[in-house]
């Protein structure tokens, strides 16, 4: 099946499986935006603090990736092995 | 030195800290029946129509990701060795959407329930004898995140038609000065 034969909602998402990492700040965008629409103070700035609130958890996701990739490749062949 | 009173004693508690405001059951409950709607019915609708855009966001990005499939409230028997299937406990979480999240639960019913033999695949089941699945049944990652994306959406929006019920009437959250 192509992606052109795709019939959207009836059927997956053609390429999810090696591009999955790509729907993280989907996400992250949608659960802001339920967030904010609760906790914002003034609407005016409602967007603003949705980009805010997305763009503040893709980079510690970033954070977190960047540490545990350290630990693993770095510090951990370090260590003495048995 | 003056006696300025302790501010713990004269503390003025607000409407979101609790005990002053009674809980709105009516706009928890509309809440519940459509994102969104729980505050619109306490005036607060500039909240209620962001809550709904962010719900249908989430909710109809699962269903493009994994398909119809991504709301099930009861597993096809192919994926679990008990027959006739078991609840997909992912759907509670995703009940708390409302009558949207069982309606499409019922559509991916009778999507499966109505396949044509051209939509039916063969495959091993778990005894190991033949049976069938959807064709378009996904699968993986696909799976995986179609149905977070949908279960996030209910979940978020159970807490937010429960802020629609505690939340007095042009109240503002945020705490930032």
């Amino acid at each position: 099946m192509t992606a052109f034969a795709w019939v959207p909602f009836m059927q997956p998402l053609p390429g999810v499986q090696a591009n999955w990492l790509w729907l993280l700040p989907v996400l992250i965008f949608g659960i802001a935006m339920m967030y904010k629409a609760v906790r914002v103070v003034d609407l005016a700035n409602y967007w603003r603090e949705v980009g805010s609130m997305t763009i503040q958890i893709l980079l510690a996701f970033l954070g977190l990736a960047t540490g545990v990739f350290i630990i693993v490749q770095w510090i951990v062949p370090l260590l003495p092995a048995g | 030195m003056s006696t300025t009173p302790t501010t713990a004693g004269n503390r003025t508690r607000t409407s979101n800290e609790g005990g002053s405001v009674p809980f709105k059951w009516v706009a928890f409950i509309l809440g519940l029946l459509l994102p969104g709607l729980g505050h619109m019915s306490i005036g607060e609708k500039g909240r209620g129509y962001r809550i709904l855009a962010g719900f249908l966001v989430l909710w109809f990005s699962g269903l493009l990701i994994g398909g119809l499939g991504s709301v099930r409230s009861w597993d096809p028997p192919y994926t679990n060795p008990a027959a006739g299937g078991k609840r997909n406990l992912w759907f509670i979480a995703q009940a708390a959407a409302g009558p949207i999240a069982f309606g499409f639960a019922a559509l991916d019913a009778s999507l499966i329930r109505g396949a044509e033999d051209d939509d039916l695949i063969e495959i091993t089941m778990h005894d190991r004898t033949i049976g069938t699945a959807y064709r378009f049944t996904s699968i993986g990652h696909a799976a995986d995140f179609g149905t977070l994306f949908c279960a996030l959406a209910g979940l978020i929006n159970f807490a937010v038609a429960l802020d629609a019920g505690a939340r007095a009437t042009s109240d503002r959250r945020g705490g930032r000065p």
